[in-house]
């Protein structure tokens, strides 16, 4: 895993995304992430991530339905590429490896 | 649902800077949370959240391409005079070499002096009466002192009705150590009463402001010692001092702000100090160790309240005061002065001196102003080259306006630019000037809101001062002269150039003349005989040592030590003055008291310190009588005594209120300078009483070897004394300590002049560069007719060294007489050395004129063929 760059709230959007499949889109992203995090986020945070990434080669989109709720305006639905799933499990790997290293030592929990 | 409920601005300021791709997307998404909002909130509070969304969508990679920046009109015309006055700055480099160096230089010292300004004149801003609040001292026509009388607190508490609280506080002992884990640890410690934090806006972090001192036996200590001694809260532990005394914490202060003049690790409570020693709150009218702060009551007028405690001595003691013929005022001095004043020491915490900050604000400002003025004379001098842009500018119709903007945004670039290289040279030379001013300023200190808005007045400051000039002599040339290059010689500023650089060469070399004086001074002082010797001592500080007959095995067992020449065991050394202000008489008690020093000292004394006797002799341990009846003088008691020569005081009698000093003359030491030059001489009475009153034991060797004595010295320190810290210094070092002021003033002045000098220098370098380039065609026709190079040079140069020496011929007469005004504050000083005028007037000139020969040689070399055809 070189220069991969993902930061760890953008790996957690991206994560998101994966989960939510077609509902991928802004506020839809928010709000699981908001519901998981037992935290408030905001519009801003979430689309400047989700501008980035899409930017790195992480996300693709495209626009989907209009619906009444949001005053007429398309939705944008993000989807994952391969290079961000590859890059993900990189990621999954190192962290487990540490963690079964610090298992095996028999440290504090932590 | 209504859309209308959407805040209307914040759409509109959404739609202005979000990237149009992202618009529809992120406008969907923010109105549906939005709605989801309004089935929570209320309207007003869902409006208010989607009005902060907008806000927080300001990212970058959100923004839309910064192009709509152009739709304004006047940001495109400022983007394109920044590109013009850049482009100007790039172009002459020279020039703008030139006043980038003096600038940055300028802005680094301006911003280090303001920071060193700033933070000196915030001392004691944080007290919330502050502007009640007076330190009373006591004055007297010779002075006077910053203690009072016992009484003064008193009085000041029952008879004045202005006065809402009086603090009584008074150095304690260092001998009051923390006594932890079987060690002493020293630490600053005062008694102060129950007003302490009545007065004063020191928080506590715990314990009762009100009753924290007011019991005997309590202490207030502050959060660094808690932590160190502690674990957990202190409040109500116990705490040993002075071995076997027990105080209870009664309180633990936050740490204090530097800034402040009053500066401890624990407080005791007043009330704990009679049990020390005697005190009363109602008589003791000759005991000045008291020193009271008051805090009047609103609305009561300092000065009213002045005039009606001035005369509290006369009062109470008036007769007695005239039987001595003293006299003493009650003052109110105003929290502010007490840091910042020069005419009392503050025994509380550091004190700095008002006349410094003058000193080094003023000196900077000179700085800045000729970094200015070197702008200004390039920049007018510069004019003829910028004629055209004006002209063809003016011609397609620019506004006169416009053009002053123009310049005014080369000035406001540069002075920006300089700022960036000024806050790098700031950050380099930081720790020197720390170690210059004694301060402790890191990066962070520059973060206060007085520093950034100082340093922005500054600039905007300097972009006037140097820019407006010049931008409105070149704007106001006429377009037809403009461009046919035919320039008035008013246009070109002459008369004010040749005046501006008179007056940074009046600057310099009145900078330079300072700095010699002082230096000058200095070496007097340190080269002077002082009529003691102050080499190969070294002196142990005894201050703390039980008295005991400890004191006299260590005084035999350092004498025994190899290489060691004589110890003496005394209260007095040079610097370190003994009990001053003792009152004596010849013979009777009458006529006018002589204010003697009162020295204890031992039969080693004179030979250790290497002081002369001129009449009589030395105390001897062969003679019993002597040491218990005898004093050794000196000359200016001999003189003060009206005993008109040394011989004839010998066996006089010397009588005094306090019997100290009391004996028969048996010896004259010849005068010695115990306080330095700045200082007169006081009349001296030394007494046998060295065991008794002795501080410090002062040991001369005569060995090289400094390093085994200082072993043998703890090792017998070990044996007799162990359980104390031994602490020890030179006597050289620590006399010359007196003289750190002047040291330092010394160093500040020759820093500041180098500087100065250099702006200067390069301010008339660049200069003449100009001029030279103008008169390029003179040259060429001087040379055809057969002028020499050294004649051309001379011709060229002429003018310029005729100002700098106008400048030196005015910095003289004023440097003679504010140097001789510094000079009288020493009682010992030099006189003013007429070489250091001849030597400021050469060096000055001989600087100038390598600068100007630089430029004009080059002119002058030059192939006249080609300076012919030049333009």
């Amino acid at each position: 895993m070189k220069k991969t760059k993902l930061g760890e709230f953008e790996e957690l959007v991206l994560l998101s995304v994966i989960v939510l499949r077609e509902d991928a889109y802004g506020v839809e992203i928010k709000k699981e992430l908001e519901k998981r995090m037992e935290d408030r986020l905001s519009v801003g945070s979430i689309q400047s991530a989700l501008k980035r990434m899409e930017e790195k080669g992480f996300l693709t989109s495209e626009f989907g339905e209009a619906t009444q709720k949001r005053g007429g305006k398309r939705k944008r639905i993000y989807n994952a590429t391969p290079y961000a799933e590859k890059v993900l499990n990189e990621i999954r790997a190192i962290r487990e490896g540490f963690w079964t290293q610090i298992a095996s030592q028999g440290l504090r929990t932590i | 649902m209504n859309s209308a409920q959407l805040p209307k601005w914040s759409r509109r300021l959404l739609r202005l800077f979000i990237h149009g791709e992202y618009l529809e997307e992120i406008e969907g998404d923010l109105e549906e949370v939005f709605y989801d909002d309004l089935e929570v909130y209320s309207v007003k509070e869902a409006r208010r959240k989607y009005s902060f969304g907008v806000l927080k969508l300001f990212r970058v990679s959100l923004l839309k391409n910064l192009k709509w920046i152009y739709k304004l009109g006047l940001i495109i015309s400022i983007m394109r005079t920044l590109k013009i006055a850049f482009r100007n700055l790039i172009k002459f480099k020279t020039h703008s070499a030139i006043n980038l160096v003096g600038l940055s230089l300028g802005l680094a010292i301006g911003g280090l002096i303001l920071l060193y300004v700033t933070d000196e004149l915030s001392f004691d801003d944080f007290h919330t009466n502050g502007d009640r609040i007076y330190k009373v001292v006591t004055t007297s026509p010779e002075g006077g002192m910053e203690t009072n009388a016992h009484p003064i607190g008193y009085q000041l508490r029952t008879k004045y009705p202005e006065v809402e609280s009086v603090l009584y506080t008074r150095w304690a002992s260092p001998s009051f150590k923390i006594n932890y884990e079987g060690k002493r640890y020293d630490h600053k410690v005062y008694y102060a009463s129950e007003e302490f934090f009545h007065i004063f806006s020191f928080p506590l972090k715990s314990g009762d402001p009100k009753t924290a001192l007011k019991d005997p036996y309590s202490i207030v200590i502050t959060e660094a010692l808690e932590e160190t001694y502690f674990d957990g809260s202190a409040l109500g532990q116990a705490i040993t001092l002075r071995d076997s005394v027990n105080f209870t914490v009664t309180g633990v202060v936050e740490d204090l702000p530097k800034n402040s003049h009053i500066q401890f690790e624990m407080l005791m409570s007043f009330s704990t100090f009679p049990d020390f020693r005697w005190f009363s709150y109602t008589d003791g009218w000759g005991n000045f160790d008291v020193r009271n702060y008051i805090l009047l009551k609103e609305g009561e007028d300092s000065e009213e309240f002045q005039a009606k405690i001035s005369n509290i001595y006369d009062e109470n003691v008036g007769d007695w005061l005239d039987e001595m013929g003293m006299k003493f005022t009650t003052t109110l001095m105003p929290l502010k002065e007490v840091y910042l004043g020069d005419v009392f020491w503050n025994g509380f915490g550091p004190n700095s001196s008002g006349k410094r900050v003058k000193t080094v604000t003023i000196i900077a400002a000179f700085l800045l102003i000729l970094a200015c003025i070197n702008y200004i004379n390039l920049s007018t001098a510069r004019s003829a080259y910028r004629a055209k842009e004006v002209g063809m500018k003016k011609v397609v119709g620019s506004s006169r306006g416009s053009i002053i903007a123009q310049f005014m945004t080369e000035s406001f670039l540069l002075t920006m630019i300089s700022l960036i290289f000024g806050m790098l040279l700031i950050m380099i030379t930081l720790p020197f000037f720390n170690d210059l001013m004694s301060k402790s300023y890191t990066l962070s200190s520059f973060l206060t809101p007085s520093f950034t808005s100082g340093i922005l007045v500054l600039v905007f400051a300097i972009t006037f001062l140097s820019g407006y000039y010049p931008a409105l002599v070149i704007s106001g040339l006429r377009p037809l002269n403009a461009l046919s290059g035919k320039l008035d010689k008013a246009y070109q500023g002459l008369n004010l150039r040749k005046t501006l650089i008179t007056f940074q060469f009046f600057i310099s070399s009145g900078l330079v003349l300072s700095t010699l004086l002082v230096i000058n001074q200095l070496a007097y002082m340190q080269t002077q005989d002082l009529g003691f010797d102050k080499e190969q001592v070294l002196v142990i500080n005894a201050t703390d040592l039980p008295k005991s007959t400890t004191r006299k095995v260590l005084k035999n067992e350092l004498e025994a030590l190899v290489g060691v020449h004589k110890v003496t065991h005394t209260n007095a050394l040079p610097g370190r003055p003994g009990w001053q202000g003792q009152w004596a008489y010849p013979g009777k008690q009458e006529g006018e008291q002589v204010d003697t020093e009162y020295m204890a000292i031992d039969e080693n004394y004179i030979e250790a310190l290497g002081l002369k006797i001129v009449a009589g002799r030395n105390f001897e341990t062969s003679r019993p009588s002597e040491l218990k009846d005898g004093l050794i003088i000196n000359e200016s008691c001999v003189i003060a005594m009206g005993w008109e020569n040394s011989e004839n005081a010998i066996g006089k009698r010397i009588v005094s209120p306090s019997g100290t000093p009391e004996g028969n003359v048996i010896g004259v030491v010849k005068d010695y300078h115990g306080l330095g030059l700045q200082e007169q001489i006081w009349p001296k009475a030394m007494d046998y009483t060295g065991d008794t009153y002795g501080r410090y034991y002062a040991v001369k060797y005569d060995a090289k070897q400094t390093y085994d004595l200082i072993k043998g010295i703890e090792k017998t320190w070990s044996s007799t004394f162990g359980d104390y810290s031994l602490e020890y210094f030179f006597l050289d070092e620590d006399f010359d300590r007196q003289y750190r002021e002047e040291n330092q003033l010394a160093q500040v002045l020759s820093i500041f002049a180098i500087i100065i000098i250099i702006v200067s220098a390069i301010g008339l370098f660049g200069l003449i560069s100009f001029v030279a380039l103008s008169r390029t065609k003179e040259v060429g026709i001087r040379k055809t007719l057969g002028a020499s190079i050294g004649q051309i040079v001379f011709i060229l140069s002429k003018e310029f060294v005729l100002l700098v020496i106008l400048g030196n011929f005015m910095a003289v007469p004023l440097t003679w007489y504010f140097g001789n005004q510094w000079l009288n504050d020493f009682a010992y000083h030099t006189r003013i050395d007429p070489t250091i005028f001849i030597i400021t007037i050469a060096a000055t000139v001989v600087i100038a004129f390598l600068t100007v020969s630089i430029q004009t040689m080059k002119t002058a070399r030059m192939n006249p063929v080609k300076a012919l055809r030049y333009e």
